[in-house]
């Protein structure tokens, strides 16, 4: 069945443009980019270092919706869907990286977790420079989970439904980072 | 003690999601990359009938050339064919004129 997509603008509802990019047209593809394009680079930016691999994985992301595109059922809304595909994309751009991690270094920032000043000596960029090193030692499905729970903000059920992991899992890998974690950061020692 | 590992663990993360980091300028252009990378994923991932119809005036340009080909081919030989016979009458006519027949 042919769609006729002639109507299809930037403000036509998800589903529509979605009919119209599985019918062909790369225009209502092109809307639904330009729509859920900040949301995907913002969270794609907690998995990635450098604006290089920043837009590839978004690239990537983007892609994976395009080729799937035909087995969106429309029974929820296409911006859980999305953030499915986006998830799962970056976490296997996480299991890639891992076989070829390197030590990065934490350039000249010294920071400890057991500083209880932590709070007035470093600015949030710092803060998070620190958190990305920290949390770019874990494993993959560690990094995953803390980075959803806790810059993300997700809860245990929204990263379950993200991930596909039961919510007992999310749980405990979310345990396991945070232990790994606080044993990468120096904090370990003093509990 | 109250201020855990896991307090200041929670006070790290705080301070870390207050930064967000700025991608606007990636942002920019962004459909268009993409769609040019769609474009190339599907000329390459094109199944093999697609690629023959691209082949289309590449096997016309040859069949074009075959029959031309074929045609300068046939005219000689029909030349050489009547050559032949042109050439066998007066071979007959010649071996009657000394024979006497």
């Amino acid at each position: 069945m042919r769609i006729d997509t002639s109507s299809l603008s930037p403000d036509c509802d998800d589903d529509d443009l979605v009919r119209g990019a599985v019918g062909g047209d790369d225009r209502a593809f092109t809307h639904l980019v330009t729509r859920y394009k900040r949301r995907v680079f913002r969270l794609a930016a907690r998995f990635t270092r450098s604006e290089h691999e920043l837009d590839d994985l978004c690239q990537d992301i983007f892609l994976k919706v395009y080729e799937n595109l035909g087995q969106f059922r429309g029974d929820a809304p296409f911006e859980h869907w999305l953030s499915r595909i986006a998830v799962r994309t970056c976490y296997d751009a996480l299991r890639k990286e891992r076989h070829h991690r390197r030590q990065l270094p934490l350039d000249e920032l010294t920071w400890e977790l057991r500083d209880p000043r932590i709070d007035d000596r470093h600015s949030a960029a710092d803060a998070r420079s620190v958190v990305m090193w920290g949390v770019g030692q874990l494993k993959a499905e560690e990094r995953l989970v803390i980075t959803l729970m806790e810059l993300e903000e997700k809860s245990v059920k929204e990263v379950a439904a993200l991930t596909g992991w039961t919510e007992v899992n999310v749980k405990v890998r979310a345990w396991r980072a945070r232990k790994a974690l606080k044993k990468i950061l120096g904090g370990a020692e003093h509990e | 003690m109250n201020d855990t590992s896991d307090d200041r663990l929670d006070r790290l993360f705080a301070k870390a999601r207050r930064d967000i980091r700025e991608a606007s300028i990636r942002e920019e252009g962004f459909e268009g990359r993409l769609m040019a990378r769609l474009g190339e994923k599907k000329f390459q991932d094109a199944p093999w009938y697609l690629w023959a119809w691209r082949a289309v005036p590449l096997f016309s340009a040859l069949i074009i050339m075959l029959v031309t080909m074929s045609g300068v081919q046939n005219s000689g030989m029909s030349s050489y064919l009547s050559h032949a016979l042109t050439g066998g009458y007066e071979e007959s006519a010649l071996i009657s004129y000394y024979t006497g027949e």
